[in-house]
């Protein structure tokens, strides 16, 4: 196995500062080689429907701004036509799948080496989110099993209200490669306020 | 000396602590909960600056927001700020400030000169001297200008950090006076998530300087007990010293928060921001902001001493400060009165209250008469005398029963303070900036808001409502109301008890009238700031201005810092007077943010610097390039490796390099950026016969073509090379800086125009990382590194694409070039990308590799006579002039084509594209060189065309460019010559515009 490297392995930037009241509140940690596939396919077509229920264990949101788990994979209503499939990696059900979709009208794409995963939390995340996100954020509106799209600075993501088994309550931020580096650190600078701990890509 | 002093007790600033500070030079002290302008008053400084146009003395009129006078150049270097109110400053230790009036003193002004000549500048001078002849006023802008005063902003690089915030709530309180403080308090007993937003350091409002009792205790209690409240609630947001700055469109509010300007440059932790811009999203908005007194108007009003009402009440309550010796009262209405009663508080002589009306009764005038102080109705004042201090003397007469004209002359009083008050103007501005409408309430004599258009509401003052039980009960029902239209409805407020005031009505009076019998003669002022006269708007109607908006730009009412906040109201009454018409009928000039002035720092927050302002784009080998040195070219966002420069080499030896060593032997590229577009469905062939102009649907699996995307205007929008994957699924490439709006464009057509096409899109630009391998010994070194499949001409010819391995990981490989080479573009996932690249370069070792860069790219490309879209296209070239029509098909439809058939999309002397070699082969064109057939001194020279590309080829040993020129495809031989703006003329020959190789060979280069 050639060695990987994901987009923020080499993010130049201080691991750890305090905030102006000597608190860490915020931290970051990049969720390292996820498999990201983006699903697109008729939601009228029960038959597609129930491939992906089949293979996968959940029901794909037709909700707008929801997200079905099942297991370690998550799908994400993206558009109409359009979801994320997030998970640990092409496994056998996901594999049955692809063989199960080829029949009909679809685009299944990997976008694994395209994108990658940032994840939030710690006391401050909204606010250090709040910098820079327009939307609501705020516990009685965003909550668990939803995610919503926006532009963060400049980046166009993908957010998802997440639960870190170490550390709680997080936000995951879906970026493409190429904005991550800048995403990242534009984000570090936002918590300079609250402070910040940066670990280690989690793979 | 007027004799101001500091009351012995009292007020709420700190005693135990003393600041000192400066003020144009001097040192002062003052204490914590000081503002400037509180500090010097306590000090018996009275002037604070010059007027804009006459340049005359001028004091403190106001307390807040509204002062229009005392403005300064605070702090020194990089972090002066100017034209900031010296009644908003809070007082910090060491503070330095300056007035921005006055150069180049404050005692001796040598614009004053303007004064003895006030005659001579009317309203409109400036339009009427100075802007002709139009040439001229280049000249005197600059003199002008100076001689206008206003601040400095500073050269140096902002020290500060800035920051935005975005929130969203259900109701947003402007303003934290009595009626906001109970509108949040209602609100967040609701349940509803509420932001308080307040201008000043603390909460409160009039409740700051009033000896009122609410609930038994007294006001300042009662407001720290809400606030206490208030700030134990986790669903309220309590931001002091934020000004609600802007209220747009969807209830979409700006607040301005300054977080540490109060404690003085240098002082904060530099981790926090000194302002920060709110953006608020709010459910439901209730504006509480209060109301600002209004001047009256009159011969002399704005004399250093003359200051509104409330304004010397706030320095006597809530600053201790006892203003002078001796005060006096012009007023039209019952607020005035107060002050009178707060003078003598302070142990003031208060030599008089004079009240315009007739017949003034009630509680207000009984309890001055109480204190002995003489009241005299029907009264005015219709000059003012001052020394070199300010006002010393104001002089009084009787007016006539109707109130139209001067009586008798009543003789003079002493007083150094002339506490004046012409009603009060509800703060209107946020309800007019949401699009509504304000009314004029003739019972109130002002501006009221209207119909609300937004999800707002106002209360208190800014709503006409003037006495404090009817704010807290405003309140109280404003902020239940906001928080159940939000959708919360419960909790319980009882409106508190407070002290019911019966008021009597006021006189409307937007003039003075002048006497006749008196000597002055001298101006009414409506606007202090930009010196605005009441002359200055009868003049204006005289000459033919009948709009406010007009009168507003030819007298400059209302311009500046202050935006008219004392002086707007008074000036559309007399100007609805000069016109014979009701104050509805002129109206108010527009209302636009922001309410006070916002800095430049707090609107960029952190979006500033090469880090944050734009972003940066990086592939998957960024690390690599940084490593070795290489020097970054912007292309979109991206940072490309530009060259690769060896041991100093400078970027002409370093690009002649890196392209000699991809033509004799192998070079990289990383070319990841470009665009790439997964397109799968069974119509996929379909969408792109309508895409491009050539055809797709015999495309074979596994094999690639170039294509042409035009605008339906026919002209090039985009290129790049797609290749089929599989049959119904492609892969696209677009340019890199092309890619978002390709994808956008195709999304366009596939959702609005051709929704019955099977086709799904996605974009896969950043999944691939893809390394271009070109040069003669690519398809050897390849070979070397290891690949599952065939690399020779015959099974992987050109054009072709296959999947494998390549150095043990899985690779897409095309046959594409875009340098005329024989080249590889290997793409892999980008999490490899790196590893990819290192196995090249290291197998390519013997081979001596060669990174090159986007610079050499250009040059290769440029000698075969590929066009880059964009730069050898600018929107306006089609295929054909290009010289392509091979790739415009006949025999189908495609987006674009009926608009090549248009007589001017089809006439022959179009600009086409051609090679330029210049006569002196070492001559290197500049890029944009405008082409002429014959050089010519005499003007205009018909221009033929431009240089688009232009390099120096070490291949060719000399240079190379490409051109469009009129009709270039039927020139060639013909020469041209490049005028060059420094008159240099480049005589050029035309050619091909294939340099090198026009046969293809090296590209195909079939066997191994």
């Amino acid at each position: 196995m050639t060695s990987r490297f994901s987009p923020l392995s080499e993010i130049k930037t201080p691991q750890r500062q305090l905030g102006a009241s000597d608190r860490l509140d915020c931290w970051f940690q990049e969720q390292a080689f996820r498999a990201h596939f983006n699903l697109r396919g008729d939601p009228q077509n029960s038959d597609f429907l129930q491939a992906v229920k089949e293979q996968l264990g959940f029901d794909l949101p037709l909700v707008p701004n929801t997200v079905s788990v099942a297991g370690r994979w998550r799908g994400c209503w993206l558009a109409p036509d359009e979801w994320l499939l997030l998970g640990p990696g092409r496994s056998e059900p996901f594999e049955t799948l692809v063989g199960d979709l080829s029949a009909m009208h679809h685009s299944l794409v990997d976008l694994s080496g395209g994108q990658t995963v940032i994840r939030i939390g710690g006391p401050a995340w909204r606010d250090v989110l709040g910098s820079a996100c327009t939307l609501d954020l705020h516990p009685r509106v965003f909550e668990a099993g939803h995610c919503a799209q926006t532009v963060l600075t400049h980046s166009n993501v993908l957010m998802i209200h997440a639960h870190d088994d170490a550390r709680g309550e997080a936000l995951d931020i879906v970026v493409r490669r190429s904005f991550a580096d800048d995403l990242l650190r534009w984000l570090i600078d936002a918590a300079t306020e609250v402070g910040f701990e940066l670990h280690r890509p989690r793979t | 000396m007027s004799g101001a002093r500091r009351s012995p007790a009292g007020g709420l600033i700190d005693r135990s602590h003393s600041i000192t500070f400066r003020f144009n030079g001097k040192e002062y002290s003052g204490h914590p909960g000081d503002t400037l302008a509180s500090a010097l008053l306590a000090q018996g400084i009275r002037l604070f600056g010059r007027s804009f146009k006459y340049h005359r003395p001028r004091g403190v009129v106001g307390a807040g927001a509204e002062e229009p006078n005392a403005l300064v150049q605070l702090g020194e270097g990089a972090y002066s700020t100017p034209n900031l109110r010296a009644t908003q400053i809070e007082l910090y230790q060491g503070l330095t400030a300056r007035t921005v009036n006055g150069w180049p003193s404050l005692a001796f002004d040598i614009g004053s000169i303007n004064n003895w000549f006030a005659r001579l500048l009317p309203a409109g001078f400036y339009y009427k001297t100075f802007m002709w002849p139009r040439s001229a006023w280049t000249h005197y802008e600059r003199f002008i200008r100076r001689a206008a005063g206003l601040g400095v902003a500073p050269t140096a690089p902002d020290p500060d950090r800035y920051d935005k915030m975005h929130r969203h709530c259900d109701v947003l309180v402007a303003g934290g006076g009595p009626a906001g403080l109970l509108a949040a308090l209602a609100a967040a007993r609701a349940g509803a998530r509420v932001i308080l937003a307040d201008e000043q350091s603390r909460f409160g409002g009039s409740l700051l300087y009033s000896d009122a009792k609410i609930s038994g205790e007294s006001a300042l209690d009662w407001v720290n007990s809400t606030v206490d409240e208030l700030r134990a609630n986790s669903n309220v947001t309590l931001l002091p010293r934020s000004t609600v700055t802007g209220y747009y469109d969807h209830n979409f509010l700006v607040i301005n928060e300054r977080r540490t300007h109060h404690l003085g440059p240098g002082q904060a932790d530099p981790r926090v921001s000194r302002e920060r811009l709110w953006r608020v999203r709010a459910c439901q908005v209730v504006l509480a902001t209060g109301a600002i007194e209004r001047p009256l108007v009159f011969e002399g009003n704005d004399v250093p001493g003359v200051m509104l009402c409330s304004a010397v009440s706030t320095y006597i309550r809530r600053y201790a400060v006892v203003p002078a010796r001796r005060g006096a009262v012009f007023t039209n209405n019952d607020s005035g009165y107060q002050a009178a009663v707060d003078m003598a508080w302070a142990g003031m002589e208060v030599s008089a209250v004079v009240d315009l009306r007739p017949r003034p009764t009630g509680q207000a005038v009984e309890s001055v008469e109480a204190l002995g102080i003489p009241v005299y109705p029907g009264h005015v004042i219709v000059a003012t005398r001052s020394n070199a201090k300010g006002l010393n003397q104001i002089e009084l007469a009787r007016l006539t029963d109707n109130g139209s004209d001067i009586l008798s002359h009543k003789g003079l009083l002493d007083c150094q303070v002339l506490a004046i008050s012409g009603g009060w103007s509800p703060t209107v501005h946020l309800h007019s900036q949401s699009g509504a409408k304000a009314r004029f309430d003739d019972g109130l004599a002002g501006f009221v808001p209207g119909q609300s258009v937004q999800a707002e509401r106002s209360a208190g003052s800014s709503a006409g409502t003037f006495d404090l039980a009817g704010c807290l009960g405003a309140g109280a029902r404003a902020g239940v109301a906001a928080a159940r239209a939000s959708g919360w409805s419960g909790g319980h407020l009882d409106i508190p008890m407070t002290q019911a005031a019966q008021s009597g009505s006021i006189q409307a009076c937007w003039e003075v009238p002048s006497t006749e019998l008196g000597p002055t003669g001298a101006k009414k002022f409506l606007d202090f700031q930009n010196d605005t006269t009441v002359a200055d708007v009868q003049l204006a109607v005289r000459e033919g201005y009948r709009s406010i908006e007009h009168v507003k730009r030819y007298t400059a009412l209302g311009f500046g810092t202050d935006q008219g906040k004392l002086g707007n109201i008074n000036g559309m009454a007399v100007l609805a007077d000069a016109l014979g018409q009701t104050l509805n009928e002129t109206g108010t000039t527009t209302f636009r943010p922001n309410y006070t002035p916002v800095t430049f720092g707090a609107i960029a927050g952190r979006a500033i610097g090469e880090d944050r302002f734009d972003p940066i784009r990086k592939t998957a080998v960024h690390p690599w390039h940084v490593r070795q040195g290489a020097k970054f070219e912007n292309v979109g966002q991206w940072k490309r490796p530009w060259y690769y420069p060896r041991h100093g080499e400078d970027m002409h030896t370093a690009v002649n390099r890196e392209c000699a060593a991809t033509r004799q032997g192998v070079g990289v590229l990383d070319a990841s950026t470009l665009g790439k577009i997964d397109i799968k469905g069974p119509d996929a062939a379909e969408f792109l016969n309508r895409l491009y102009t050539n055809r797709w649907d015999k495309l074979q699996s596994g094999r690639c073509r170039y294509g042409f995307m035009l605008g339906e205007d026919g002209m090039i929008m985009d290129d790049g090379v797609t290749t089929c994957l599989e049959p119904g699924h492609y892969l696209m490439t677009t340019t890199t800086g092309g890619a978002a709006a390709v994808m956008g464009w195709m999304e366009r057509w596939l959702q609005t125009e051709w929704p019955q096409l099977k086709v799904f899109l996605t974009s896969v630009t950043d999944h691939w990382s893809v390394m271009s391998v070109a040069g003669p010994r690519s398809r050897q070194l390849l070979e070397g590194l290891g690949c599952d499949f065939d690399l020779g001409g015959a099974a992987f010819p050109f054009m072709s694409m296959r999947e494998g391995s390549v150095a043990g990981i899985r690779a897409r490989v095309s046959r594409i070039s875009f340098s005329g080479e024989l080249a590889f573009e290997v793409s892999v996932d980008a999490n490899s990308g790196l590893a990819l690249w290192e196995a090249v370069m290291e197998a390519g070792h013997r081979f001596d590799i060669t990174p090159y860069g986007t610079e050499a790219m250009h040059v290769l490309r440029a000698e075969k006579g590929y066009v880059i879209v964009g730069q050898d296209t600018d929107g306006s070239v089609t295929p054909l002039d290009l010289g392509m029509q091979w790739i415009v098909s006949e025999t189908k439809d495609f987006i674009g084509k009926r608009s090549l058939a248009r007589s001017d999309t089809a006439r022959d002397n179009r600009k086409q594209l051609v090679g330029l070699l210049t006569k002196d082969p070492a001559y290197v064109l500049p890029e944009g060189a405008q082409l002429v057939n014959a050089p010519s001194e005499s003007r205009p020279v018909p221009m033929m065309g431009h240089v688009s590309s232009s390099y120096f080829s070490a291949n060719l040993m000399r240079s190379i460019a490409l051109a469009l020129v009129k009709g270039g495809a039927s020139r060639m031989g013909n020469t041209v010559y490049a005028q060059l703006m420094d008159g240099t003329i480049v005589p050029a020959v035309i050619t091909s515009s294939v340099f090198l190789d026009p046969e293809n060979e090296r590209q195909r280069q079939e066997a191994a």
